[in-house]
């Protein structure tokens, strides 16, 4: 096998360089650059021998892994919405409200907007929309994310059940539409029954087994629709009930666990995952 | 019978109502309306670019969009008129000026071409002006929450406190890149974090003065100098990628900070210049999909607060950290065993591994017995909050926070497969 030059040296001027960090490391690119003053290929040595380097550790941090959160810890993703202003009570947007369909993975996130600036009242009564905008997204399960903590010197890391990007949702426009198509339907005939804004309506025939039922994508869709939301209660980063979780965010044990992978069977195991 | 409408506005010498609807109508175009809000002298047709020679900032804060006037030539075509700047109040020249002397006095040798690249500069970004000028100043002090984790609201904290820079006149281009710098007000650009979709609403609400600090590069001009030409670039590899005074300002923050601490703390990887900037934000890692797997704990294990060093995984004493005891609040709960795994290690807790910081700002984990590399993962301007969802039992939704950094940890398959290749 090649030699390799020098590990990845992480630094922020070789941005450029780092950004990119493919599965299979691609170590063949050296951005030392002159300012590690490793040597290359010499102190690639397991890491415990790595002390005595010219590249001495200066610091460690042991790592614990935590699962208290485990199976409940999400990524909330706001694409549209820059960083630099959450939706918290401290900056007085608070979300208002949160909705999830547990099978589906559905969510919808209730936020606020501002209707004393850049705020068409015209239109927002057209639309009923209040004083709040729906933000909508699916929750995808990932393998391999983790939220980490640093505290009193160690690295908890939560492994993230999953992420979900909130977009604004235009279900108010859904709604207007079938509101109009409702007025235009009841001139018509009597309305039966307040529908809902459904995507894939199913009638129901005679049950035998020719009767076609929606497979795929669509087979979801109409599981989704049937689901119903549960209603959930939102705290705020700054809430005790915020500050008590956060706690759970570290490990409840500081007992090392036994490595169950041997190097070479790690090996096999990436191998093939490749 | 009525005139035929002319789409253009009517001309003052409007065509005699008696004209039939046979005769063509010969509008001449007025002179368009002066600019909105544009803060030049008025504009005559025959002012041509004479009326570029100031150099002076423009307030960056009705977030103009620059770019050429047009008008009226003498030949009744269009005729390239430069955006015409006011000199800002001698004071704040004053305060911004270089320091007078050795600058070279480029001042009127060429005119044209340093004022058109400053021109081009200044315009490209103040098309970006009106939402990147808008990072400047708003100091974010209700961010500065109690929560669990603290607000990393600009995901580094030195754009909290915004570059401060001194000017001096530029020497050399070489020497430039560490000597140039600039005095701004306590509203000073945001170096990091801020998108440039900065909404106007935000601005406007707290009446902040915003300055484009590529107009800011033109002060200088006072000699006339376009001090954008001399405005150094975060390093040497990238000289030549400026594309705009805001991005400039950026990477002067990143050069400085980081020469400034070259060793022992998280270069680049956590961003952060002190180990206690570490415990108020919350990480996001990426793993690989497989990781070493460990083997499951008895459930019904008590969280316990000692530590042990001896046995386990390492052998490498655990110098460096600080491993006191922990100030937990006694959480003696059984951890919780869920039946979903997503990956080999969930649902157990314990110690897997260790984080080594190295001198030269090298990071890495060991996890399992296999080493791994760190990387900085690639930040995100959007959003993104931790959330702790539980719709089943009482049905609470939890913000812990926002994702401060990315970190990207990758096995180093060189070292694996050395050692696989050792030990046959």
């Amino acid at each position: 096998m090649e030699a390799s030059s020098a590990p990845f040296v992480i630094k922020e001027e070789d941005g450029d360089v780092m950004k990119d960090i493919s599965l299979v490391a691609d170590v063949g690119v050296s951005t030392s650059d002159g300012v590690a003053k490793n040597d290359p290929s010499e102190n690639i040595k397991p890491t415990v021998d790595d002390a005595d380097d010219d590249d001495p550790i200066v610091a460690s941090f042991p790592i614990y892994l935590s699962s208290r959160l485990a199976p409940n810890l999400h990524i909330f993703q706001y694409p549209v919405r820059p960083n630099t202003r959450p939706y918290t009570r401290s900056r007085g947007e608070p979300v208002l409200d949160v909705r999830v369909k547990p099978q589906s993975g559905l969510i919808q996130v209730d936020v606020p907007i501002n209707t004393t600036q850049f705020y068409d009242h015209e239109k927002g009564e057209k639309w009923g929309a209040v004083d709040r905008q729906t933000l909508g997204g699916v929750r995808t399960t990932s393998d391999g994310y983790m939220i980490g903590i640093f505290k009193n010197g160690e690295l908890h890391l939560t492994p993230v059940k999953g992420t979900c990007q909130l977009r604004p949702s235009f279900t108010y426009v859904d709604k207007d539409a079938q509101t109009e198509k409702e007025i235009a339907r009841s001139f018509r005939q009597d309305p039966t029954r307040p529908t809902e804004i459904r995507a894939v309506q199913m009638t129901v025939k005679s049950s035998d087994d020719s009767a076609p039922r929606y497979s795929g994508a669509l087979a979801a869709r109409k599981r989704a629709e049937d689901e119903e939301y549960v209603e959930m209660h939102w705290y705020d980063k700054d809430t005790e009930d915020a500050w008590d979780l956060a706690d759970h965010l570290l490990s409840a044990s500081r007992e090392p666990l036994i490595p169950a992978t041997t190097r070479d069977e790690y090996i096999e195991l990436i191998r093939d995952k490749i | 019978m009525a005139p035929k409408r002319v789409p253009q506005s009517e001309t003052p010498a409007a065509s005699s109502g008696s004209s039939g609807p046979g005769t063509p109508i010969q509008p001449s175009f007025p002179a368009p309306p002066a600019r909105l809000g544009s803060l030049s002298r008025p504009r005559t047709p025959a002012s041509g670019l004479a009326q570029t020679a100031s150099a002076g900032l423009s307030r960056a804060g009705t977030g103009l969009a620059s770019g050429a006037g047009s008008s009226v030539g003498a030949a009744g075509g269009l005729k390239f008129k430069p955006k015409l700047v006011a000199r800002r109040p001698k004071d704040e020249r004053d305060a911004t000026a270089p320091a007078p002397s050795s600058a070279p006095s480029v001042s009127s040798s060429t005119p044209q071409s340093s004022r058109g690249r400053g021109r081009g500069r200044g315009r490209g970004s103040t098309s970006r002006g009106g939402g990147g000028s808008g990072r400047g100043g708003r100091v974010e002090i209700a961010s500065i929450a109690a929560g669990p984790f603290a607000d990393p609201s600009f995901g580094d904290p030195r754009g909290l406190r915004g570059p401060s820079f001194e000017k001096r006149p530029p020497q050399s281009e070489k020497e430039l890149a560490g000597q140039l710098k600039f005095t701004m007000s306590d509203k000073g650009i945001n170096g990091k974090g801020t998108s440039e979709g900065d909404s106007d609403d935000d601005a406007i609400r707290e009446g902040v003065e915003r300055i484009d600090i590529a107009k800011v590069a033109k002060v200088g001009g006072a000699n006339g100098i376009d001090m954008g030409h001399y405005f150094p670039i975060r390093d040497s590899a990238t000289k030549d990628n400026v594309e705009d005074g805001v991005a400039m300002a950026e990477d002067l923050v990143d050069e400085r900070a980081v020469s400034a601490r070259e060793a022992e703390e998280f270069v680049g990887v956590f961003g952060d210049d002190e180990v206690d900037e570490l415990e108020r934000k919350l990480y996001f890692f990426q793993f690989a999909p497989v990781l070493p797997s460990f083997e499951s704990v008895r459930a019904g294990v008590k969280a316990e607060q000692r530590v042990k060093q001896e046995q386990g995984i390492k052998s490498e004493p655990v110098a460096e950290a600080d491993l006191s005891l922990t100030s937990l609040k006694g959480r003696p709960r059984v951890p919780s065993d869920s039946g979903t795994a997503l990956s080999s290690v969930h649902g157990q807790d314990g110690l897997v591994g260790q984080l080594y910081i190295r001198k030269s700002g090298r990071v890495s984990i060991e996890w399992g017995g296999v080493e791994m590399e760190v990387a900085k993962g690639v930040d995100t301007d959007f959003l993104q909050d931790v959330v702790v969802l539980d719709h089943a039992d009482e049905r609470k939704a939890t913000l812990l926070g926002q994702i401060a950094r990315k970190v990207v940890v990758t096995p180093n398959i060189d070292i694996l497969f050395r050692e696989s290749d050792e030990s046959e």
